[in-house]
């Protein structure tokens, strides 16, 4: 059965490169809008691995990472930020939110998939 | 003294001759009775000789007529003549009864006489005729004589007890006198001494208590010595030495008082000085100089004027011991030059007082100032090179001039205040600059990273299906779509670059940036770049020239940013050479390296060479077009190497190419980004 990764993204181009990129690699893309509708799929669909935007409307991806870690049994789901929010101290606030990973805007969308590969061949980092 | 000593001694003396005289007069006195008394003792003795010589010659006369043989009578006759000897020996010494003597000498000589004519009678034989003679004339006669005789005794006896008496009186007089004499000259020695000595000692004790005084520091007396003498002298000098002392000692104590009064000046001045180069808080330091003022000129409260040049007004800047309904009077008040203190000192350009406002029918400002209970007022300009700042006007309760100096002196500090009001403005106008200033660069920060967010973005999107396109993910791609798919790449990645190096320098100039340090291998780093770079170079035919100083030194730093500063020089000099070579070379020499990108390129004028490490400065905005690039590359790197505690520069000249270099220390020095 493929691996389905969830996607929390607003703005929708981006959010197609992703699906586009992920779908052609054989997994499956769920997708939200926003951190509020992030949280409730994440929830409801338990996916193998969450894509996290930071900057979004109702609740940013702090608060939505914050909140998918604490629910029962989501711990263990990696969750990689990927956000615009590319200055010195972004990625350790990511990783205080509880992230396990952390790619920069503009991303290469080939060291994403080697990036999400990775944490799914080796569980969360 | 001496005069007083001597006329004391005298006074002694002189009673002393007196008691002398008065003894040798005593005993003249007594001698001369007692030669008396003797005189008198022979007188008694004649007298009785007289006596005796009369009766014994009465006897002789009778015996004679009994028996006249002319012996006896012979022997009568001696006898009468002896007796007339006595006589005249009797004259000699009693002359006071001459009277009686000479009856004595009268009855002496008839009985001679009467006894002559008896012996002659005697001797004729005329016995009974001499005895009848006898008998008749010389027995009465005779008897007269004794009678006479013992008269004469008696009165010299009478005499004698009279001088004796009188003797006795004499000397109970002069006993009398003597004792008295005495006694006097005791009482009068003790009293000249008591008197004497009194006049010695109250001046000296008068004179001891008053040095004593002086001692203590009390000239305000004069010691009162009414005499001449030298303890007169003494007092007077010791009267002229008081006063002297006095005199000098007043000086001192206003010299003191000038000294005083300097001092506080100069502290004032000081204090003020500090208040005006330490706080440029400017209420503080004009209440500083205020109280300072006040306290110079014994003013009861100061108020702090500025003048608003546009309004033609002064306004109240700062006050001191001011009442609250004084200060309200006169906030009410509109004061423009020419009112007041303030206005006049204003106008005048020069200090201003009304000694007293009570009788200044002039001064418009008596209504507010007098219910305060304020009689004098002085008003200064503050001014500064003729220019009009504003005024200090010190009130006081008591009328009456302020003195020139205390007038210079508050204007001394008046001056200083303008100084304060100077810096103070400048201050304040400097902190609201750099106030902007701050908020500038805050919204610069805050838009950049803004910037760099919202620029991500749709870079991403623009990337992203680039490199989407290019895998084949929306089907096959031909071989001129993937060219100008690498065109979009390549024009995204700069616009990447640009953004990276934007944030990087905003990074910079926030201090935000840290260098990650650790061992850094320059060789290692320097084939790094070769590698990366030799295709730039080959593009464009140009040699690439690596240098290296063997046994280079391991040293301290952030690898991936000297690698970023040792990028941005090679791919400067590939980028503006057009032919020729671009040389890599290394070195180290004491404790610092030396790297260093040479071009056979254009070179840079000596004016722009400092100015291509300011950012966005390529050599004119057109270069920027034509070769690309940012712009911000060399002021990226200039900051990174000096946070590593090196220095970069260039040496170039136009036509013959240029020489970027860089030098950083063997062991990094840990500096703040700042």
């Amino acid at each position: 059965m493929s691996q389905r990764i969830l996607v929390i993204e607003d703005q929708p181009d981006n959010r197609t490169i992703l699906r586009d990129l992920l779908t052609a690699a054989g997994f499956v893309v769920l997708e939200a809008e926003d951190g509020e509708a992030g949280i409730a799929t994440a929830l409801a669909e338990r996916p193998d691995l969450i894509l996290m935007d930071i900057q979004m409307p109702i609740v940013d991806g702090y608060a939505a990472t914050r909140q998918i870690k604490a629910a029962p049994g989501m711990a263990a789901v990696p969750i990689i930020a990927v956000t615009s929010h590319a200055l010195a101290g972004d990625e350790a606030k990511t990783r205080a939110a509880g992230c396990d990973g952390y790619i920069a805007k503009p991303f290469s969308p080939r060291a994403l998939l080697a990036e999400v590969r990775r944490f799914l061949a080796t569980g969360p980092g | 003294v001496q005069t007083k000593l001597l006329v004391a001694f005298l006074a002694m003396v002189v009673l002393l001759v007196l008691l002398g005289g008065m003894g040798l007069r005593v005993l003249g006195g007594m001698s001369h009775q007692v030669e008396e008394l003797i005189e008198l003792q022979r007188k008694i003795a004649a007298y009785r000789q007289v006596q005796h010589n009369t009766t014994s010659q009465l006897y002789g006369v009778s015996t004679g007529l009994l028996v006249p043989d002319e012996r006896t009578l012979d022997g009568l006759l001696r006898q009468l003549s002896q007796f007339g000897y006595d006589l005249d020996r009797l004259s000699h010494v009693a002359q006071d009864e001459v009277d009686i003597l000479g009856q004595v000498r009268d009855d002496y000589d008839r009985f001679i006489q009467i006894v002559g004519e008896a012996v002659a009678l005697a001797r004729a034989g005329h016995i009974e005729a001499a005895r009848e003679v006898q008998l008749t004339l010389a027995g009465p006669l005779a008897e007269r004589l004794e009678r006479l005789t013992n008269q004469l005794v008696n009165v010299a006896e009478a005499d004698m007890l009279e001088r004796i008496t009188l003797s006795d009186a004499t000397y109970a007089r002069w006993r009398t006198g003597v004792i008295v004499m005495v006694l006097g000259s005791v009482v009068l020695a003790l009293g000249l001494g008591y008197v004497f000595s009194w006049s010695l000692v109250r001046p000296i004790l008068r004179i001891e208590d008053r040095l004593g005084k002086i001692a203590a520091g009390d000239f305000s007396e004069r010691v009162e010595v009414a005499s001449r003498d030298e303890l007169g002298a003494l007092a007077g000098n010791v009267n002229r030495m008081s006063a002297e002392l006095d005199r000098l000692y007043r000086q001192i104590a206003e010299r003191g008082g000038e000294l005083e009064r300097s001092v506080k000046e100069l502290e004032a001045l000081g204090e003020v000085s500090q208040a005006v180069n330490s706080s440029l808080e400017l209420e503080v330091v004009l209440e500083t100089i205020a109280s300072h003022a006040m306290a110079l000129a014994s003013a009861d409260a100061a108020i702090f004027w500025s003048w608003d040049e546009t309004a033609g007004l002064f306004h109240m800047q700062a006050s001191r011991n001011l009442t609250p309904s004084m200060a309200e009077a006169l906030a009410s008040r509109p004061i423009g030059l020419g009112d007041g203190a303030v206005g006049l000192a204003g106008a005048r350009r020069a200090a201003v007082q009304i000694p007293d406002v009570e009788a200044d029918p002039g001064y418009s400002f008596a209504e507010i100032v007098r219910p305060a209970g304020y009689r004098a007022v002085l008003g200064l300009p503050l001014l500064r090179e003729a220019t009009l700042f504003g005024g200090l006007v010190l009130v006081r309760k008591t009328p009456g001039s302020f003195a020139a100096e205390t007038v210079a002196l508050v204007q001394t500090l008046a001056n200083q205040s303008v100084l304060a009001i100077q810096n103070a403005t400048l201050f304040q106008e400097l902190a609201e600059k750099s106030r902007q200033v701050e908020e500038a660069s805050r919204h610069k920060s805050e838009f950049l990273a803004n910037m760099s967010h919202e620029l991500r973005t749709p870079l991403n999107a623009i990337l992203g299906f680039t490199e989407l396109i290019q895998d084949g993910i929306y089907g096959e791609v031909n071989e001129k779509v993937a060219q100008q798919l690498a065109r979009v790449q390549a024009n995204g990645k700069h616009l990447l670059g640009l953004i990276n190096d934007v944030l990087d320098l905003a990074k910079i100039e926030a201090g935000q940036l840290e260098l990650q340090q650790g061992p850094v291998a320059l060789g290692a780093a320097v084939r790094a770049i070769e590698s990366g770079t030799a295709a730039l170079a080959l593009a464009k035919k140009l040699e690439l020239v690596i240098d290296l100083e063997p046994g280079l030194p391991v040293i301290e730093g952030d690898e991936r940013r000297l690698t970023q500063v040792l990028l941005n020089l090679v791919g400067n000099a590939i980028k503006f050479t057009e032919k020729g070579t671009v040389t890599i070379s290394a070195k180290h020499s004491g404790e610092t390296v030396e790297i260093a990108v040479g071009d056979t390129g254009p070179g840079i004028p000596a004016a722009d060479q400092e100015r291509i490490f300011e950012a966005f400065h390529q050599l004119d905005s057109s270069s920027t077009r034509r070769q690309g690039g940012t712009g911000l590359g060399l002021a990226i790197a200039r900051q990174i190497v000096e946070l590593h505690g090196g220095e970069i520069g260039v040496e170039s000249e136009p036509g013959r190419g240029s020489r970027f270099f860089f030098t950083l220390p063997i062991r990094a020095q840990r500096r703040s980004a700042a």
